[in-house]
């Protein structure tokens, strides 16, 4: 399992986006929001992107549209936690009614 | 000038009249300047006060939401606040430009604006990219806050004025939505978010329409229909009461039906098809197939003599299909790609076909694209019919052929594109059940079958809750088994083959005799119950 410089094991896995508009301002914010206060670094990847998922931009500039496969990363003290509200989150359309 | 029309792209529906009120674009204020050493701390520090002052603006727009109720618009507004307070985002960036590159605030502002475009520009996704619009409209705000006016601006927007702007951020139109009449603007899309707080206020949107035109005139009083994306400048009161009244009736005319009827079109393939059509009564044309009159190598003349003779005085709806190629019908020229997709392959060939159909029906017409697979490759026709129709004077209109399941999925999108929409029955049918339609009879083992019944049915309840018309073309439209439970679901236009008039009208009168035979069962039932209470009541 990789790790980072701290020693903490990162945590990895895939969501899609479900939301009928992708990845798009409101979903955005969302997770964004849900992420506040939260101790672990959170990263998404889609294609040749990378971005930190605690920035708005970053996640607009992703640009995943629906159906889209993003790799999720996570590390820090509540990294499980996290992962798991993450993955709460996609299955359940990023607080967004347009599925 | 006056009496001007100028046609756009509507956006948002509505009818209304009232004064021009201009906006001037504020990219003016972008001018930046090389700062010395001693100022950048300065320049932090304005910048961070002027963010502030964006949040908190827009966090008193939220409670005002909030207790109005209007969950969607709050949403955005708090994707606007998260943008604005993002560390790692916008604000990042600015500072970057300020301490780093010795920029002013505004320069910062602008070089991150460039910056993040040329990045969104790697966003492939449509609806995605178009979001850009939303950082547009963040950074606009703070530099709002930047500059000594910003709300006092939207206070002398008169009440029941037409906003005139080469593009209305999302924060202007908040601004003044509760005192504007309707937004016009140059740029804007059906997808942006002003799009959405003007549908969700009623307010009628049309773009496309350069703020320069209108200008001409002093002060003009002008007309929109959000819904024909028309503009009147200077109308006279004849002219305005015209508006008003008259293009709704001839639009009801030709679509809204009685309920007693449901309203057939002739699809046409040769000239002689249409005296066949008026010997039937018909004087509507649902569905002119070009690809039997001339082919791709046409010249502009060639397509032009060939559509005029298509163009019967006395009928007063004419769709024109463009050009579809196919391998089935000409195996010889097919590329490869069919439908609209063979079109945008040639966009100078495309721009040309438009301009002939526009040249052959001089008092306007509907043209309707084949095998539109989805919105985006609509968008992309409609952006080369645009400016093609821009040299003509006519109404023209421009609908989507839906004839695969793709299609049907984005039906959403590409209705809110769309003037209307036609369905092409047999293609559908074909290519939702991956039937072979050269060895097995489409309306046999098709039809009925409930996949290709949902997908209608999907077509027909985006269609009628947009309140875009909807015509049914192709084998089904003539089926006995399928028409009469797209008429309970809300059909009210089909296109056929002239020749089968007669057996569509025998079958229409059964629908109408059957649902009229119900309706009595119904009321017959519901007196007996009556009288049952009433004898009850009374015993």
């Amino acid at each position: 399992m990789d790790q980072t410089k701290e020693g903490l094991p990162v945590l990895k896995a895939h969501m899609r986006v479900k939301n009928r508009m992708g990845l798009h301002a409101r979903p955005a914010t969302h997770i964004v929001k849900m992420l506040h206060g939260k101790k672990s670094q959170v990263y998404f990847s889609y294609r040749e992107n990378r971005v930190d998922a605690k920035s708005v931009l970053g996640l607009l500039l992703l640009g995943a549209p629906r159906h889209a496969t993003i790799f999720v990363e996570v590390s820090g003290p509540d990294a499980e936690q996290t992962l798991e509200l993450i993955q709460n989150a996609f299955e359940t359309g990023l607080g967004d009614s347009t599925l | 000038m006056s009496n001007e029309s100028i046609y756009g792209q509507g956006i948002v529906s509505g009818k209304v009249s009232g004064p021009a009120f201009f906006v001037e674009s504020s990219s003016a204020s972008l001018k930046g300047r090389q700062l010395s050493q001693s100022e950048i701390s300065l320049e932090l520090k304005r910048f961070m006060s002027a963010i502030e002052r964006a949040i908190d603006e827009l966090m008193r727009f939220a409670v005002l939401l909030d207790v109005e109720g209007r969950i969607d618009e709050l949403q955005l507004v708090e994707s606007h606040v998260e943008l604005l307070k993002d560390p790692f985002g916008l604000q990042k960036l600015v500072l970057e430009g300020i301490s780093e590159k010795k920029k002013s605030v505004e320069a910062a502002l602008k070089w991150s604006l460039a910056h993040l475009k040329k990045k969104f520009r790697f966003v492939q996704d449509r609806l995605l990219s178009e979001r850009f619009s939303d950082i547009e409209d963040v950074i606009q705000r703070v530099l709002e806050q930047l500059k000594p006016l910003s709300e006092k601006e939207s206070s002398l927007v008169p009440k029941g004025a037409i906003l005139v702007a080469d593009q209305i951020s999302f924060s202007q139109a908040l601004l003044v939505s509760n005192s504007v009449a309707a937004f016009v603007a140059f740029h804007g899309s059906a997808f942006s978010h002003t799009a959405i707080l003007a549908r969700a206020r009623s307010i009628p949107y049309v773009v496309q329409i350069d703020p320069r035109q209108i200008k001409q005139g002093h002060n003009p009083t002008l007309f929109v229909d959000g819904e024909a994306g028309l503009i009147l400048v200077n109308p006279t009161a004849t002219r305005l009461k015209k508006a008003f009244a008259v293009q709704k009736a001839v639009r009801e005319q030709a679509f809204e039906l009685k309920d007693d009827s449901l309203h057939i079109m002739a699809n046409i393939e040769h000239p002689a098809d249409i005296q066949a059509a008026k010997d039937e009564g018909i004087q509507e044309i649902g569905l002119l197939r070009t690809e039997y009159l001339f082919s791709h190598q046409a010249t502009e003349s060639e397509q032009v003599k060939a559509l005029s003779q298509c163009n019967p005085t006395g009928f007063f709806r004419i769709i024109v299909r463009a050009l579809d190629m196919s391998m089935e019908k000409f195996p010889h020229l097919y590329r490869g790609k069919r439908g609209l997709q063979f079109l945008l392959h040639d966009p100078a060939f495309l721009r040309v076909h438009f301009g002939a159909i526009c040249k052959a029906f001089p008092q306007g017409c509907s043209i309707l694209l084949p095998f539109v697979s989805d919105a985006e490759e609509f968008h992309r026709a409609q952006m080369i019919f645009k400016d093609v129709r821009a040299e003509f004077q006519a109404p023209f209109q421009l609908g989507a052929m839906i004839e695969t399941p793709k299609a049907v999925l984005e039906i959403e999108e590409i209705v809110q594109l769309a003037d209307f929409i036609s369905i092409g029955s047999s293609d559908l049918i074909q290519y939702a059940l991956g039937i072979d339609r050269a060895t097995t009879r489409l309306s046999a083992c098709g039809a009925l079958h409930p996949g290709v019944l949902e997908l209608i049915k999907v077509v027909l309840s985006v269609t009628q809750k947009m309140c875009k018309p909807c015509i049914l073309c192709g084998e089904l439209a003539a089926d006995e088994a399928v028409v009469p439970i797209f008429v309970r679901l809300g059909l009210r236009n089909i296109s056929i083959p002239p020749k089968r008039t007669k057996e569509v009208r025998a079958l229409l009168k059964r629908i109408h005799d059957e649902i009229n035979r119900e309706k009595l069962l119904q009321l017959r039932e519901k007196t007996r119950e009556e009288q049952t209470l009433f004898v009850r009541a009374r015993s």
